[in-house]
């Protein structure tokens, strides 16, 4: 038999089942954001390790000359090394129409059925291609125009294009995904790389350490001993890549995703728990006087805290079984969108029982938290305090108050003057009140600004070129053949010549770092202007060996420092350098920046053009592909090869695609605050509404119209909703300018470029206008409903 | 009136004032008030509104204490006690009468009956309903005890006030106008309910401006702006 005060537990839940839906949905809220980032979370960061540790990766990749078999099985045979595998990469050129053509990245390999490292799955056709044949990575499929059982057109530097089957596709997961970088991957045997007319002298060692593979410095050592034994054994390593050991490719763009998912679930959590907090502190001044009786009966404040206590229990406990379940539901729904973006497969959707049972933990104690201040303080009032509550509460208004706000509005109408002192009445309620509604439009103006920023940095970016194609030749060209081919085509209207070269660093032991590109105007450029900087300063034209490197350099060279004097090798030759700046690329590869004049006389090649870059007449992506088509033709025409072709449409298109995952989440994300904001704030509103039917019944009572109390009380409404929407403004500057901070740091490796999201503000300002009018219009419009003698009677 | 309550008064005031400060100023509700109350005697305390009434029965109860003086209850000396003990104290030692009834509205009139019984323990569980079903008769509303507040007259609510008032057997019973909200018919029936608890040996204070139930009391204070007359 349940005692008679847990009846009336049950009771109140029954009986005011709108206020109980609320606290129930309010907390669904809390618990079910934070359910769904700790349960993707869970499933993404096993299942990406999976991924990657499924591909046996290799420790650490030498770039060497060619190892002959015996020399590759004595690697093989070292006490430090587990495994070793030589494979060759090859960048060329796939045609994905006519006279267009895509980036590759072409694994060769010489046994497929003997694959030690870095292992891939088949997914579709042959498992293993034949001479001519050509596997293709699925993700690379569509954005090579492909289709597994037909032929593709390949062409490697030096080579003839080369028509191969497009003989199978593999998942290769320990690779970033090819929509994403925006060039395919092919896998493909020597004898094919023969028939491309492709014969490497340069082979990467991938090798897998026998103990300790997690620790980088292990790695470091050994591979180091490696490098010794085998310049011992007469060949050169110019290049050592040790990657994070056990961190797939894109933990980055994981872990920028997961931190913005925190951010979101925590504020969430927090706007959960302020509503609860709201809504129980309704809860007890609704029922002070019952309180004062249940304390007058023999109640002891920790018999009614108990009471209340256990009141939020039961709704909590209710909210979880909503909210947990629609947690996992959701946790496995954007774990499957995030793995099939990011090209992993998702073995098990499990989640972890620790996890469930956090996700409970913190779902039982964020409400009981919320709730402890209004609880403790509704249950420690007095006997007589509570029996002297008549539901209109003497605040304690001041003259002073009074005073400023009639002096301030003398000239408003009385209502309107009324809705004012109405609204800082109970100066407590309001801070809960726009507490809540603040947070909601936090949330959605950080997530407004987080977008605006990140498409506002592309821009930037974009801005930097004022040209529309880059094209990049195999070999050096004369710059007056290449106005004569490029200059003369229909849609051109502008052109220059750029020198260029690729370029590593190096080091004093004499080996060299990750080789990148170096594009280099002329001093006098119109093309390129300076682009958004990381720290240090742009080109001026009369640098000489000054060198603007970008930040995807410094992540691999991170000792690099604003005036350093670095070493490095192009074309064979070490030339010294001072870094001058360091410019933000966002996701593009690793490059650098000179003046064409010096890099043209230390490369000796005074004259010469590595690069072209063309304006097109007009912007539209539509013409911009028929120039390209048109330079891909008439260079060819003139027996001038080309590396690659850049169109910055096509570029800008690659950076808002990687931006694609975090721009979906946070559109989503906003909708989400919207209703979440929108439902703290009707919901507020209407209890602060609900409860003053009392009031209400005396005004009318004593002559007030349904109309003039219906306009203060949605004048009061607005005002609240207002005030809140100017303090969401204040707070969501210095939250968005740090999310923006650590999201740019996470993701390009460089802060964003802050925007406010004017749309954003606006947006929930409307919101918040007309939400706030619904709310409390609704119960007001109840209360004037109500016979004056019930409104009166109103618990 | 027994030789025992002559010998030990249940209820000691001494010297108390209670002063209230409001934006208006301060105003002594209560001016050096000394009483005494005997056990099983019938008191009726009378006056005019904001004669002090209900503040002198706040003090006997513990709703509120006293800014100067002792109010000493048996042998508790309210003042000293924190607002946890006196709930305690009060639920067992003083049942108390409202003039608006104050039933909870969500519990049924047993289960409001029942409700002190479960917050201070005296009695099993298992005889709760028991106990509370013989105060419902004891008081004439057994056949309401299912129904709501809500649906009860006014003498049904006040007679189940005054049960639930007796659901911890407390040996004062205090009443604030208990028949300020009723008609004279059932008013005169809440009366004879109070003179049978007199007959079972409880001590009953009556707040009332009612001259005519004052003078059915065993003994009258009267206060004038907040002395006894």
């Amino acid at each position: 038999m349940f005692a008679s005060r847990w009846r009336k537990l049950a009771r109140d839940l029954s009986v005011n089942k709108m206020r109980t839906t609320f606290v129930v949905l309010a907390i669904c809220i809390g618990i079910f954001g934070i359910s769904v980032v700790s349960n993707s979370y869970s499933i993404l960061m096993r299942e990406m390790d999976k991924n990657y540790m499924n591909t046996n990766p290799a420790s650490a990749t030498l770039v060497t000359n060619q190892l002959n078999d015996s020399e590759v099985q004595k690697v093989r045979n070292l006490p430090y090394i587990k495994d070793a595998e030589q494979r060759e990469k090859v960048v060329g050129r796939v045609q994905t129409g006519e006279n267009e053509w895509k980036d590759i990245w072409l694994y060769v390999i010489d046994d497929f059925n003997d694959i030690r490292l870095n292992n891939f799955t088949s997914e579709s056709g042959k498992a293993v291609p034949g001479k001519g044949e050509v596997l293709f990575e699925r993700k690379a499929l569509p954005l090579a125009k492909a289709v597994v059982g037909q032929s593709v057109n390949i062409r490697v530097p030096g080579g003839k294009p080369t028509t191969l089957e497009l003989s199978g596709s593999v998942h290769d997961p320990g690779l970033a995904p090819a929509w994403m970088e925006g060039y395919a991957y092919g896998y493909i045997t020597q004898d094919t790389l023969h028939l491309l007319g492709e014969t490497p002298d340069i082979s990467e060692l991938k090798v897998l350490v026998s103990e300790d593979a997690m620790n980088k410095q292990h790695i470091q050592d050994v591979t180091a001993q490696l490098k010794a034994s085998l310049e011992k054994d007469g060949y050169q390593v110019t290049h050592i890549e040790i990657p994070r050991p056990g961190k797939h490719p894109h933990f980055d763009q994981m872990a920028t995703l997961l931190f913005l998912m925190e951010v979101f679930g925590l504020l969430a959590l927090l706007l959960s728990g302020v509503l609860v907090a709201n809504l129980i502190t309704a809860i007890m001044e609704q029922q002070t006087q019952q309180i004062g009786i249940m304390k007058a009966v023999g109640a002891s404040s920790l018999q009614i805290a108990g009471l209340y206590q256990a009141m939020v229990m039961v709704l909590t406990v209710t909210a979880m079984l909503a909210s947990i379940p629609a947690g996992i539901i959701g946790g496995r729904g954007y774990a499957w969108v995030a793995a099939e973006i990011l090209n992993f497969k998702i073995f098990s959707y499990q989640i972890p029982h620790y996890v469930l049972l956090f996700e409970i933990a913190l779902g039982l104690l964020i409400p009981a938290l919320a709730a402890i201040i209004p609880i403790g303080k509704g249950s420690r009032i007095t006997v007589r305090e509570a029996i002297n509550d008549y539901g209109i509460k003497q605040e304690k208004y001041t003259n002073d108050t009074r005073d400023f706000l009639t002096k301030t509005f003398k000239r408003l109408p009385r209502p309107f003057i009324l809705s004012l002192r109405n609204t800082f009445r109970k100066r407590g309620r309001l801070i809960f009140t726009m507490l809540v509604i603040s947070i909601g439009g936090t949330g959605f103006i950080v997530a407004m600004n987080i977008y605006a920023s990140m498409y506002n940095t592309v821009d930037e970016r974009i801005n930097a070129f004022q040209y529309d194609i880059q094209v990049e030749f195999d070999q050096p060209q004369r710059p007056e053949l290449i106005e004569n081919t490029i200059g003369k085509i229909a849609g051109v209207s502008g052109l220059e010549s750029w020198g260029g070269a690729s370029i590593s660093r190096v080091y004093k032991d004499g080996t060299t770092g990750n080789s990148f590109n170096i594009m280099a105007p002329p001093s006098a450029t119109k093309l390129l202007t300076a682009p958004p900087m990381y720290s240090g300063r742009w080109l001026r034209p009369d640098d000489e060996n000054a060198i603007v490197i970008n930040q995807r350099v410094l992540s691999s060279e991170p000792d690099i420092k604003i005036g350093n004097e670095i070493i490095l090798r192009v074309n064979k030759m070490d030339t010294r350098w001072t870094v001058v700046g360091i410019s933000k690329e966002l996701m593009g590869r690793p490059g650098s920046y000179a003046n064409s004049e010096y890099l043209s006389k230390v490369l000796h090649k005074e004259g010469y053009a590595r690069n072209a870059v063309i304006v097109t007449d007009s912007h539209n992506p539509s013409s911009q592909a028929a120039v390209a088509k048109r330079i891909e033709r008439d260079l060819a025409d003139q027996g001038i090869q080309i590396s690659s072709m850049i169109k910055i449409i096509d570029y800008q298109k690659a950076l808002e695609d990687h931006l694609l995952i975090i721009a979906t989440f946070l559109i989503v994300m906003s909708v989400l605050v919207i209703i979440v904001g929108g439902l703290g704030l009707a919901t507020t509103i209407s209890i602060n509404t609900l409860e003053r039917t009392r009031e209400i019944g005396i005004m009318r009572a004593i002559g007030a119209s349904p109309r003039s109390l219906t306009a203060i009380i949605v004048t009061e409404g607005i005002i609240i909703g207002l005030l809140s929407w100017m303090v969401a403004i204040s707070l969501s500057w210095p939250l968005s300018k740090y999310i923006s901070y650590k999201f740019g740091m996470i993701f390009f490796e460089a802060p964003l470029e802050f925007a406010a999201s004017a749309s954003g503000i606006m947006i929930w300002f409307a919101i918040v206008i007309v939400f706030a009018a619904l709310a409390s219009f609704y119960p007001s419009w109840k209360a004037i409903k109500m016979p004056v003698s019930a409104a009166i009677s109103y618990e | 009136m027994s030789p025992q309550s002559k010998e030990q008064p249940l209820i000691n005031l001494h010297a108390v004032k209670k002063t209230f400060t409001t934006s208006a100023g301060t105003f002594d509700a209560l001016k050096d008030i000394s009483l005494s109350i005997n056990k099983n005697e019938f008191v009726s305390i009378v006056g005019k509104s904001g004669s002090g009434k209900s503040t002198l029965l706040n003090m006997i109860t513990g709703i509120d204490k006293p800014t100067t003086g002792e109010v000493v209850i048996g042998d508790k000396a309210i003042q000293t006690m924190s607002e946890n003990q006196i709930s305690k104290w009060r639920g067992t030692t003083i049942g108390i009468v409202f003039q608006f009834f104050q039933l909870i509205p969500t519990l049924s009139v047993i289960e409001n009956v029942m409700l002190p019984m479960d917050f201070c323990n005296l009695f099993p569980i298992s005889l709760r309903r028991e106990r509370a079903m013989s105060l419902l008769e004891q008081v004439g509303i057994a056949d309401q005890r299912f129904k709501f507040p809500n649906t009860l007259s006014g003498g049904q609510q006040q007679r189940a006030a005054i049960a639930r008032a007796l659901a911890n057997d407390p040996p004062l019973v205090m009443a604030d106008e208990p028949t300020g909200n009723l008609d004279s018919a059932t008013s005169k029936d809440i009366f004879n309910i109070f003179e049978e608890l007199i007959c079972n040996g409880k001590t009953l204070i009556v707040v009332t401006h009612d001259q005519e139930i004052a003078s059915r009391c065993s003994r009258t204070i009267k206060l004038v702006d907040g002395l006894i007359a």
